[in-house]
């Protein structure tokens, strides 16, 4: 399937806000999680990274976003791609403590305070998507 | 594209506006076109997608097939063309809404430009916020080699002479010297601007702000004090990593823009030092230096010009620009052209030349127009001399040329800065303290 990973972020997004508002945070915080490594990855795309196939072709970015956010502050790091860091915030990851594999664990394993702050960090990422798309980065 | 004559970047504005404007208010009263990095353009809707009519949709449909191939390279593909307003976050839109502008209104259809770029907002951007009240001016010229910053140096050091205490800010960081001549080499504090912009963006700004500014030489044995900010101090170490890194719109802190930086910048060296008044020295030309300094920081400007075809050239595109500024009525009465290095012969002549030059753009594009009986409008003729186009004088001189007061035992000579500074700096001060003319 050929990825577009400006439409997986917004539904993931939209997905998890809708989890998010009911209380269901296990899943919220996989989505959440997912929304802001596939933002990032439409962005970082729309900047020049290259793909192979379905993935990047550089092994530095085929991560999720516990490790991706890290990736990314430095890949943007050039004249058009530092406006992007702006919605981030803070540029300590607020994803250190996600896990994909989160989705086989307990859903009691994840309090309110931690997804929150996914939340947050998810949503800067949105934000930067969405300058990129006003910028005719990412189309 | 059906003519296959390729649309140009300024055409394409034009295209846009007249095809939305053939829709007329079928979208809502208020649509906005936006502009990308490359110059395409898109329209963006008030709501959400599901929101639309079946016959919203239709008339959509059509508009972005139409609009999608009459820009050209400048179109975006017709699936494409349209956003909608709903699909952003609540904080994108707030910040749409301040970056907008005005840029056509019919009837009750409002269009509004979003002008995505890499640099320059600052120009067509409001005043920022402020929480001192100290005069500032700012030196600026389109051009450089007007006899700019030996103005500003000659103007501070009478200033000093009449007891006046100048704070001086060397923001042409791209080349940094103003304050050379104001401070020799040993007289530097530790740091400059360059290295409070470094540590800011981590959050360390306050560790430096002890130790960057100076005392000038030049005002050692006058009552008042000319204090200095240069641009780098004497513990230099590599200035162009850290120039690399001044003009970043945010720090650890968050998103901060630029010039909310240098606000933040002026405003605690302005409530430490307590100067009389701040002066800029700003980097010559269209630089997002000099869009904040000229426009945003609350400043009377001084428009540094020759009367050269190039010069008129280079403040006209500014000026159109200006034309479309939301806040132009704000700052328009703060800005004072003046005549650099005007030559020692014909000089009558050339002046004549320079006014009406200077006139001409002036009523082009930033003088309102007037009815004979309309006496609130901002407007001047020819020949009034409080008219922001009535250029302030300044005489060429070889001294002024050869002119180093740091190197010189005597200071300056009284007479030379008399001779060519007197019509400057009277007008000057009576622009910058109007309260106290005559100084």
């Amino acid at each position: 399937m050929p990825v577009d990973y400006r439409d997986a972020a917004e539904r993931h997004w939209k997905d998890a806000e809708y989890l998010f508002s009911d209380a269901r945070l296990a899943n919220a915080d996989h989505l959440f999680g997912l929304a802001a490594e596939c933002a990032l990855k439409a962005v970082m795309h729309g900047l020049g990274m290259k793909l192979s196939g379905d993935r990047p072709e550089d092994p530095r970015y085929q991560k999720h976003i516990n490790i991706l956010w890290s990736e990314f502050v430095s890949f943007a790091a050039s004249r058009s791609g530092a406006r992007y860091l702006n919605p981030l915030r803070k540029e300590v990851n607020p994803f250190k403590d996600w896990n994909v594999n989160g989705r086989y664990g307990n859903g009691a394993a994840f309090p309110q305070t931690t997804v929150a702050g996914h939340r947050i960090g998810a949503k800067g990422t949105m934000l930067a998507l969405q300058a990129a798309i006003l910028d005719g980065v990412v189309t | 594209m059906k003519e296959g004559k390729p649309v140009l970047f300024d055409l394409a504005l034009d295209i846009a506006i007249e095809k939305t404007k053939a829709v007329g208010a079928v979208f809502g009263h208020e649509v906005v076109l936006v502009r990308d990095l490359l110059g395409r353009i898109r329209l963006l809707l008030p709501g959400g997608s599901k929101d639309c009519t079946e016959n919203q949709e239709l008339a959509l449909a059509g508009f972005s097939e139409e609009l999608s191939e009459s820009l050209g390279a400048y179109g975006y593909g017709p699936n494409q063309t349209v956003l909608f307003l709903e699909d952003f976050l609540q904080d994108d839109e707030s910040s749409i809404r301040a970056d907008r502008r005005l840029i056509e209104q019919e009837g009750d259809l409002k269009i509004w430009l979003l002008d995505r770029q890499l640099v320059g907002q600052d120009w067509m951007r409001s005043s920022l916020p402020r929480t001192t009240v100290t005069r500032r001016v700012t030196f600026f010229g389109i051009k450089g080699g007007v006899g700019r910053s030996t103005a500003l140096v000659i103007w501070a050091w009478n200033l000093a002479k009449k007891r006046k205490n100048v704070l001086f800010f060397d923001l042409d960081l791209e080349s940094p010297g103003v304050s050379s001549t104001l401070l020799p080499p040993e007289y530097l504090p530790d740091y400059g601007i360059v290295d409070w912009f470094v540590e800011d963006g981590v959050g360390q700004g306050g560790v430096i702000e002890e130790n960057m500014v100076a005392i000038s030489p030049l005002s050692a044995e006058l009552p008042g004090e000319i204090r200095v900010v240069p641009a780098f101090g004497q513990v230099a170490g590599d200035y162009l990593p850290k120039l690399a890194r001044c003009y970043v719109d945010f720090t650890t802190e968050g998103a901060v823009l630029w010039g909310e930086r240098v606000q933040r910048l002026v405003e605690r060296l302005e409530k430490k030092e307590k100067p009389d008044v701040v002066f800029f020295d700003s980097r010559a030309g269209l630089h997002d230096i000099a869009a904040v300094l000229v426009t945003r920081m609350d400043a009377d400007t001084f428009l540094f010009a020759a009367d050269s075809a190039q010069t008129w050239a280079a403040y006209s595109f500014l000026f159109k620009n200006w034309r479309k500024h939301p806040q132009i009525k704000e700052f328009r009465n703060r800005l004072q052209i003046v005549a650099g290095m005007v030559p020692e012969t014909g000089r009558e002549e050339y002046l004549k030349r320079f006014r009406e030059h200077s006139w001409d753009m002036f009523r082009e594009y930033l003088y309102d127009e007037v009815q004979p009986d309309d006496l609130e409008a901002f407007s001047f003729d020819l020949t009034s001399e409080e008219a922001p186009h009535y250029p302030l004088r300044i005489f060429w001189h070889r001294a002024l040329q050869e002119f180093d007061p740091a190197v010189s035992e005597t200071g300056l000579d009284e007479k030379i800065s008399r001779d060519t500074m007197d019509d400057f700096m009277d007008g000057a001060e009576r622009i910058v303290f109007p309260d106290q003319s005559g100084g």
